[in-house]
């Protein structure tokens, strides 16, 4: 079904200066609307990628967000509305940046590991430090390269602390509790975790084996791609009191920012399961939109075992965080000749962007039990919910928003407005948007193609990088959707952290 | 007569599958007895350079005097010997100076030997080992021209090292480094072979510790194989102002000589001759031949030899072990006889030294605790090898060069000249292999994507469309 | 609440007993003057036998002064308390030697250079200075006056001791009672009363949260004490420098 631009327009009303609803029609068979939250200038990037995709069908196979979003509506079980937060931009199946829960007690009701992504559990953690810009500038290379040392080489199997396959296994069942009862982590740095650092339904033996090789060198690695690890410096403090709850004092207080998943494991469950239930989805008649969507019933065989093993990835990815603050801390307790503790590395927080959880929530005015998929998307519950620690009971609980490599970070608080609104969720960073493809190839490389032809193959060429080419009008600003989402007021501004240092894995 | 010493383990060669071996057997077993019998003072352990991904890592290779790697394995016994037989029978090593050790578990790592051209000429200066390349550096100072054979991963390294001197590069194939890369690829680092000089921001990020060249060897013992950045300590330096490389494909040498053939154009004097089968005459220096190599087996003494494979190696099942009972063995010199994976296979790289001799050495201590073998290693799950040509990070993974798809695949191509070069191997909508040339940072996305088996085949070439952040989707 | 002193007095039936009902909470105080403390002469029990009579309460109070009770103004609970304990107090005074099954504890040893340890800590004079201490810090007796002591001491320890004095002061300059007004504490009470009554108890319903993660922290680190190795093969990879 191809509409023109102005067709599907007329399935789009704008809800508030920041939120706009997707109308059902927009895509076929939708259960309940979209929503997405965006500014001035997200929105034109959200629009111009719709635009884009009517003049020329689909940009390359990838669609659009607002495509995306609405297609997610039309999942069987689907509660609330499928909510697209400002970063949001195209994914395998799910956009990454869309939240969307499902009704535990409709026998329908579907999990998709497209919902959670790859890189289960893929977050952030912030260590902060008592030490000011000013102690860190005169060794800042020399950190980095300790941190650089330490880190990449990493937990497992060939790393700096050995692992064997038994370990694995039990780092699978039990989290950050692993690296607790190991002496890897701090007892606090458990408190400031979410679900504790540990999921309880976690179970190894739903992992193939396959995943567990492919993991056990992975421990304690930082990872590609947009992982890293940075020394932050605090630029900003927008709300003194909140900050002061979780230790950040003054301007130039130096912290560390871990942004790290479950890699190459997580990915082999993901892959794992989207085999297994593109078979169920036959069996149990599951029909969707679009392909990628592959999901299954909550309580159906491979449901579960997808959950238990998302379970496993996410464990895994904890351990793989308490690693590097390990590693973090002995660098910098090297540095500067002191303990951790006296430099008072504590965790301020850790976040997942790429996860699935059961949680209760108010739909409707009925209080429900829901499975929240939340791919590039951040839990941000409000004051005095039961599930965060008791020190930020009164702030709401601390969001870790990673900006690209190189660009300014925030801590955000979770709202009331953003419980009642976004299944207590917010953005996870900053987001590209799918640009017009602009026609740029270039016959400077016409021998290089020629020496190819010579071995018979078919060749398909994709346009050339230009050199120094940084797209900033297809670019989501970290900044932009940070205060999207705060004057949206589904979570708050705290402080903006800017780095000093990057160390890549 | 002196007791006969049993050792745990022995090992037999101090190279990167050697040492990595002793690293894991020391690290499962850190009270056996290991015996290292090393042809070389130096043994070379291998640490990482640069993890691209977890399973993509630059090596970095590091000479140890084995002093220095006796303190750090106290464990660890050191002889430098050669190996002369092995009596599997009775479990005991004789070495060239007739002296006898007893085993319990052995590993073979005696490497390759270089495959030198046929021709016996004293012009042909053989380069595999960290001997030769030493030698090489003190003929290249008086020399002005050289011939360089072989199309290898070294032949290649070593084109771009030579400095301020005349090359003729003789290569087989139809293009260069066939071995490792396509035609595309060659022709993209070829447009940049005289390019700027990268080695210098190359050297920097580098730690190389003090690379000794052993000189207190038997001569006819060959040395260390060459490791990954051999040549940064080396200045490689002819005795002209500036270099100029052409190359001969499709061809090889027919004879060399020290008198000038008649066919040879031009009136100047050069020590040797080189005459190729395409009819071409050039005078030089001297030739370097870097072909291949051929595995290095000691000899067994009693009961049947060595089960080889097609190249010569050692035959190896799952758990490195030979077609003899407690003789493993790792690196060049087996060949893996079993089914491997998809995406793997096997080729004589430093990389894959490395992961063997871990396996070997945790699969030996197993045994010898009686334990079940160890799960086979991931990186024997997915191929990839991480090198430099022509100051470029070059990063293979798979079948990057189609291998096993019977030329039934597609390519998808992103060239950015001077800059970058992407090859995606492609079959029935999924990725099967990757040659990612410059700083792409997209090894982990794709390594990603070979070993999901993710159906691609929606996306076409956008998948290397720069405007699209892939890794981020994939996420 | 009461139950096991009056367990110890003997009273008919303290499982029952419901202080809040008006008609017990009097009769109560009957049966303790009429066979425990017996302030009063028999005949002048009549007006505070006559639970019915309107000017009860004021007899009672009157009762209380005569018996010197710090809590003459406190809540019902408080008084009956205090009468119980002294009810209790007399009983014990009474026949001492059966309650005393253990040997005399607190034998004066020998001479110290403590001026503290050579009062006589069994001398009336000390009884009646730690029962007047007692009414003045309002705290309740106990027919050992060493106990009661003890309790004294955790009184001005907790509540008079300078660091303590400092620490409330301190918390109450850091100004989070300010702050407490603009808090959201996630209910919209109208009565500004109730209201800050309900934040004052959600803060400290949160401080008790706190010292609880907090045990529960030390329980973790006492059990790492015995598990944790934490591992790392500085051989394999380069740890610092």
């Amino acid at each position: 079904m191809v509409r023109s631009y102005d067709d599907e327009l007329k399935f789009l009303e704008r809800l508030t200066p920041y939120s706009w609803r997707i109308k059902k029609g927009f895509v076929p068979n939708m259960n309940v609307e979209g929503i997405f939250y965006v500014n001035h200038n997200l929105e034109d990037l959200m629009f111009e990628e719709l635009r884009n995709s009517c003049a020329q069908g689909l940009v390359g196979g990838f669609l659009p967000g607002m495509k995306q979003i609405a297609n997610v509506a039309s999942l069987p079980g689907i509660v609330g509305r499928s909510i697209g937060l400002p970063d949001v931009h195209s994914g395998y199946g799910f956009a990454i940046g869309n939240v969307a829960a499902f009704d535990m007690d409709d026998p329908n009701a579907i999990v998709s590991p497209g919902g959670v992504g790859f890189d289960i559990n893929c977050g952030v953690r912030l260590l902060r430090t008592n030490l000011t810009e000013k102690d860190v500038q005169p060794f800042k290379e020399q950190l980095t390269q300790s941190m650089f040392d330490h880190i990449p080489v990493g937990v497992g199997s060939k790393g700096v602390i050995p692992i064997t396959a038994q370990d694995l296994e039990e780092a699978l069942e039990m989290g950050v509790d692993w690296s607790l009862r190991e002496g890897y982590a701090w007892a606090e740095d458990k408190e400031h975790c979410e679900e504790f650092g540990r999921m309880l339904n976690a179970d190894p033996s739903k992992v193939s084996v396959r995943a567990k090789k492919r993991g056990l060198p992975q421990l304690g690695t930082l990872g590609a791609g947009n992982h890293y690890a940075e020394i932050q410096v605090v630029d900003e403090i927008y709300d003194k009191w909140a900050a002061t709850k979780m230790g950040i004092e003054h301007k130039g207080q130096v912290c560390i920012m871990i942004h790290s998943g479950s890699r190459g494991f997580g990915h082999q469950v993901a892959s794992d399961a989207l085999l297994s239930m593109d078979k169920a989805m036959k069996r149990d008649n599951i029909v969707t939109n679009d392909r990628q969507l592959a999901c299954a019933r909550i309580s159906s065989p491979e449901g579960q075992d997808y959950l238990k093993g998302m379970a496993a990835a996410a464990n895994f990815a904890w351990v793989n965080r308490a690693s590097m603050t390990f590693l973090c801390r002995q660098a910098f307790a090297k540095q500067f000749n002191s303990t951790p503790d006296d430099l008072d590395m504590h965790v301020i927080y850790d976040v997942s962007h790429n996860i699935a959880k059961v949680e209760q929530h108010t739909v409707g005015g009925k209080l429900k039990t829901l499975l929240v998929h939340r791919k590039g998307s951040t839990r941000a519950f409000p004051p005095h919910h039961p599930l965060i620690p008791v020190d930020y009971q009164l702030t709401g609980q601390p969001v870790l928003i990673g900006g690209t490599m190189g660009t300014c970070s925030y801590i955000l608080t979770g709202t009331e407005q953003g419980m009642v609104e976004s299944f207590g969720s917010t953005c996870h960073g900053a987001g590209r948007a799918l640009s017009r493809a602009k026609s740029r190839r270039n016959l400077d490389y016409t021998e290089v193609l020629e020496r190819l032809k010579e071995q018979g193959i078919s060749i398909r060429v994709a346009s050339p990088k230009l050199v120094m080419e940084e797209a900033p009008e297809s670019y989501k600003n970290v900044t932009d959707v940070v205060d999207t989402c705060h004057a949206a007021g589904i979570s708050k501004k705290t402080v903006k952290l800017r780095p000093i240092a990057v160390i890549k894995g | 007569m002196e007791q006969l010493k049993i050792f745990d383990f022995v090992v037999v060669g101090g190279g990167i599958a050697g040492i990595s071996a002793i690293e894991q057997i020391c690290l499962r077993l850190p009270q056996s007895s290991v015996l290292l019998l090393s042809a070389s003072a130096f043994v070379r352990v291998a640490t990482t350079r640069l993890k691209l991904t977890t399973h993509i890592e630059e090596l970095q290779i590091q000479e140890e005097a084995v002093n220095d790697f006796h303190r750090r394995y106290p464990n660890v016994t050191v002889v430098i010997t050669k190996v002369d037989k092995i009596y599997p029978i009775l479990h005991i090593i004789k070495d060239s100076l007739g002296e006898t050790y007893g085993y319990r578990k052995i590993c073979i790592c005696s490497g390759s030997v270089p495959k030198l051209v046929d021709l016996e000429s004293p012009f042909i200066v053989g380069l595999r080992d960290t001997d030769s390349a030493a030698d090489l550096k003190m003929k290249l100072a008086k020399s002005k021209r050289v011939c360089v054979l072989g199309n290898g991963g070294i032949a290649t390294e070593l084109i771009y090292e030579l400095k301020n001197i005349d090359v003729i590069w003789v290569i087989r194939d139809k293009y260069i480094a066939s071995a490792f890369v396509d035609g595309g690829a060659a022709e993209f680092l070829m447009n940049c072979a005289d390019d700027t000089d990268k080695t210098s921001q190359h050297a920097k990020s580098l730690r190389y510790t003090t690379s000794h060249v052993s000189s207190d060897v038997e001569k006819d013992i060959p040395g260390c194989a060459l490791g990954p950045n051999w040549h940064v300590s080396l200045e490689l330096t002819g005795a002209l102002e500036k270099k100029n490389v052409s190359i001969e494909y499709q061809t090889f040498i027919k004879d060399v000589n020290v008198t000038k053939p008649a066919s040879c154009p031009g009136t100047e004097e050069w020590p040797v001759y080189v005459t190729l089968n395409n009819g071409k005459v050039f005078g030089c220096d001297f030739v370097i031949s870097a072909t291949g190599v051929s595995p290095s087996i000691p000899d067994i003494e009693e009961g049947k030899p060595f089960a080889v494979g097609r190249d010569g190696g050692i035959l190896v099942n799952q758990s490195m072990e030979s077609s003899i009972q407690d003789i493993y063995a790792a690196g060049d010199v087996c060949t893996v006889n079993w089914d491997v994976a998809f995406h793997w296979f096997q080729m004589r790289l430093w990389s894959q030294a490395r992961p063997m001799g871990s396996y070997a050495g945790l699969c030996m201590a197993a045994s010898l605790l009686k334990e079940a073998p160890p799960l086979l290693d991931f990186s024997f799950e997915l191929f990839t090898h991480v090198t430099r040509f022509f100051g470029f990070r070059v990063v293979l993974l798979g079948l990057f060069n189609g291998q096993k798809l019977g030329g039934k695949y597609e390519a998808l191509v992103r060239v950015t000249k001077g800059v970058e070069y992407l090859k995606l191997v492609v079959q029935d909508g999924k990725l099967h292999g990757a040659v990612l040339i410059g700083d792409t940072e997209m090894e982990e996305t794709f390594e990603n994507l070979i070993l999901n088996q993710l159906d691609i085949s929606r996306y076409g070439e956008n998948l290397l469309n720069p405007d699209i952040d892939i890794d981020d989707y994939f996420d | 609440m009461f139950k096991r002193k009056l367990q110890a007095l003997g009273f008919p039936n303290p499982d029952t007993l419901n202080t809040a009902d008006e008609k017990q909470f009097r009769s109560t105080i009957v049966w303790l003057e009429d066979q425990k403390i017996r302030r009063y002469k028999i005949e002048e029990r009549e007006s505070l036998r006559n639970t019915t009579a309107e000017q009860w309460n004021q007899v009672f109070e009157q009762y209380l002064k005569d018996l010197d009770c710090p809590f003459a103004n406190g809540s019902r609970p408080e008084v009956l308390d205090w009468l119980l304990g002294l009810a209790v107090q007399f009983e014990f005074n009474e026949k001492p030697e059966s309650y005393t099954s253990s040997p005399k504890i607190q034998q004066q040893t020998s001479q110290k250079l403590n001026p503290l340890d050579n009062l006589d800590f069994g001398s009336e004079d000390f009884k009646i200075g730690i029962n007047e201490l007692a009414n003045l810090l309002q705290v309740q007796k106990h027919p050992d006056h060493l106990i009661t002591l003890e309790g004294i001491c955790n009184v001005i320890q907790e509540k008079l001791s300078q660091d303590s004095l400092k620490d409330a002061l301190k918390s109450k300059k850091s100004g989070n009672l300010v702050q407490l007004d603009n808090m959201s504490f996630g209910w919209d009470i109208k009565s500004p009363n109730v209201s800050s009554a309900a934040n004052v108890l959600r803060y400290l319903f949160i401080h008790d949260l706190r010292d609880l993660q907090t045990k529960i922290n030390e329980c973790l680190v006492s059990v790492q004490a015995l598990t944790a190795n934490p591992k790392t093969d500085t051989k394999l990879g380069k740890v610092g420098f």
